[in-house]
């Protein structure tokens, strides 16, 4: 270890973040001895993350443009509190090359890769570009836009339909458009050009080879200012719904040991093509051949980080920490050892029976599991409500087993323990995926979650002994019995004053 | 004594006493004897039949949500005259008001004011967090009123439209 430069170690992190990534910082803060300062909008006051602070700095308004964004609120509150460091988290500023410049412009250690990678990784064509150089195989497609329509033909036919067409400024699932065959490509082309120069004023497009049952796996990497750099296995990032990650793993189920050391390869590649340090993804898309496609690297902790320490023991928070501080990585590649198998069901405040849609709120009740294997990073609290402002993730729940199958089997018992009420959640779904026979066989792909909701009819599987237990609690509740709640009988006005009192409330 | 329930739009009876925490309950002929304590605030452990279970029983603006076994169940304890009439109603009496359940965009209206929907008829689109969702009508009558019109920005508990 490099424990000579201890000294340079921060005193103070400032987190620019919230929710459970912003506790997850803390945590790494207070266990190194740092002092932690946590900013917050006005819909975040006593949230998780200010709760558990040292200092606490509010920023502004509810709308993150107006808060978590705004570079010079960030750093007035930087400045103020004397930190001599800041940890973007994902999200908001952890990807903008701006943000990095403006702290190092002020003294602050940005805690991350520099501006220029940032810059660099964050244009999807410049990317390519620079890994190309390297060796690196992209989706087959073009780098530039294409310029004419029969240049589009031409390279279509040169990758192979089917194709997708993507809008250069794209993003968010937004201007792309799958090509199954040459008859279809001349509107497809119009439309796309017409619906890219409506959503992002610009009617660029770029052709890529469509990949057909395509899993999503991501390379960690760890990178020091001192030339080291390591990559700390995979994640299984394929489960996912409207182009979001819901359920990710570590290791991949589909990779080897010579899959694992080919795409390790390739990922220590793009680090050195990005000149990058701090720890970062390198995401790619994989075939049923087991090819393998470079599709972008994020410049940051990723939301999945912890199955990844589940299986490596590392603290990828701490180490991000250490390398900014300027300390050497604490080990070598052949020193990773990855024991057994972990999982992130990533639990989210949205409604299941009415598509998904975000269902923030105040949470009435929280139970949340415990137990071996199970290590859970939340950011809300029971009679926290939820803000409608920001992403609904609210919690991640990781398990770890000594196989992939142990892990699945603790996930299932552990969200059985799960207990939250008052909001809506994903919970149930994830007890329909594990029991999944294609997700118990590792065998899916992309479009797995789609098939499943395709698949699931509407009715409810009760049965009428649960309905009757359910209406008999009902009613004792709702009679607020004083031997069943414990109060003292002083305290409980008649049950027929309370019932009276409330309909008279829901007429009104 | 007697209880009336809508459960999931659904009338229920329910007869219920109790001594000390020993419950009876009978409903539509199916009795229960079971031991019944609050173990935290709206949480019940049941004993039935040495089963051990337990219930969340929240309260909501509609009533209550209680879960049990992975599954939510809606109820609300109601006077049997106003149960029947809902039951009549497809679990709402009067006009039912269709409020915004969060802050957004009106992308599309579905239906024409004094238009007649079904149960589940979908009234208008709205957009919130870069998802559009479907607002349905709980009960089948008539479009009274539609309060917004398409491109609105509308507050979370906007009333949107009513349908009686």
């Amino acid at each position: 270890m490099s424990g000579g430069r201890r000294s340079s170690m921060f005193k103070k992190i400032l987190i620019a973040n919230r929710g459970e990534i912003a506790v997850r910082v803390i945590r790494a803060c207070r266990e190194m001895g740092i002092g932690t300062v946590a900013v917050y909008s006005e819909a975040d006051r006593g949230a998780l993350h200010v709760r558990m602070a040292d200092e606490v700095y509010e920023i502004g308004p509810a709308p993150s443009r107006e808060s978590y964004l705004v570079i010079e609120k960030i750093l007035a509150a930087a400045t103020r509190s004397k930190a001599d460091a800041i940890h973007p988290g994902y999200g908001f500023l952890s990807e903008n090359a701006a943000f990095a410049r403006a702290c190092a412009d002020e003294g602050i250690t940005f805690i991350g890769p520099s501006p220029e990678s940032i810059a660099l990784m964050g244009s999807k064509i410049e990317a390519r570009r620079a890994v190309a150089k390297y060796g690196v195989q992209s989706v087959p497609g073009t780098l530039d836009p294409v310029s004419s329509d029969a240049e589009a033909r031409s390279v279509a036919a040169s990758v192979g339909y089917p194709i997708m067409l993507k809008a250069s400024g794209g993003g968010g699932g937004k201007g792309l458009r799958f090509v199954s065959s040459s008859e279809e490509l001349e509107s497809a082309l119009r439309n796309t050009r017409s619906e890219a120069l409506a959503a992002f004023g610009d009617d660029a497009i770029y052709i890529e080879k469509f990949i057909e049952k395509p899993r999503h796996i991501e390379v960690q990497v760890l990178a020091d200012r001192h030339g080291n750099v390591i990559f700390a296995g995979e994640r299984e990032c394929t489960i996912q719904r409207r182009h979001q990650k819901v359920i990710e793993e570590c290791p991949s189920p589909v990779v080897d040991e010579e899959l694992r050391s080919r795409m390790g390869e390739a990922a220590l590649k793009v680090v050195k093509a990005a000149g990058y340090y701090n720890a970062g993804t390198v995401e790619f898309l994989v075939n049923p051949e087991r090819h393998f496609y470079f599709l972008e690297m994020n410049t940051r902790l990723q939301v999945e980080h912890p199955v990844t320490e589940m299986v490596t023991g590392l603290d990828l928070v701490k180490l991000q920490i250490r390398v900014a501080a300027g300390e050497k990585l604490p080990l070598r590649q052949e020193e990773l050892v990855m024991r057994g198998a972990a999982i992130e069901c990533r639990i989210y405040a949205e409604d299941p029976d009415n598509n998904f849609f975000p269902s923030p709120g105040k949470i009435l009740l929280l139970r949340p599991p415990a137990g071996p294997g199970i290590r859970e990073d939340s950011g809300v609290y029971s009679g926290w409500t939820v803000p409608i402002d920001y992403d609904p993730l609210i919690s991640k729940l990781v398990a770890w087993g000594n196989t992939r199958l142990e892990a699945i089997s603790r996930m299932q018992r552990a969200l059985s323990e799960y207990c939250i009420e008052g909001i809506q959640s994903n919970l149930a779904l994830f007890q329909e995926i594990l029991a999944h026979a294609e997700f118990r066989n590792a065998d899916f792909d992309t479009g797995f979650i789609d098939r499943l909701l395709k698949a699931r009819n509407g009715a409810s599987t009760f049965t009428g002994t649960d309905r009757d237990l359910a209406a008999i609690a009902s009613v004792l509740f709702n009679s607020q019995r004083p031997a069943v709640t414990g109060d003292t009988p002083q305290n409980v006005e008649s049950a027929w004053k309370l019932d009276a009192r409330r309909r008279g409330l829901r007429n009104l | 004594m007697k209880h009336t329930l809508i459960i999931d739009g659904e009338p229920l009876e329910l007869e219920l006493s109790y001594s000390g925490t020993q419950v009876e309950a009978e409903i539509s002929g199916r009795k229960y004897a079971l031991d019944a304590i609050a173990v935290e605030t709206g949480v019940y452990w049941l004993n039935w039949n040495n089963r051990s279970i337990e219930v969340a029983v929240t309260a909501d603006k509609a009533g209550y949500t209680v879960s049990l076994n992975g599954q939510r169940f809606s109820i609300e304890v109601v006077d049997p005259r106003t149960a029947l009439r809902r039951a009549a109603q497809g679990g709402y009496d009067g006009a039912f008001e269709l409020r915004a359940p969060m802050p957004g965009k009106v992308v599309k209206v579905l239906v024409a004011e004094n238009a007649h929907v079904e149960t589940n008829q979908g009234i208008l689109v709205i957009e919130a967090m870069k998802m559009q969702n479907e607002l349905k009508s709980p009960k089948k009558g008539v479009v009274r009123r539609l309060a917004v019109k398409e491109a609105a920005a509308v507050n979370a508990g906007d009333v949107l439209a009513i349908v009686e």
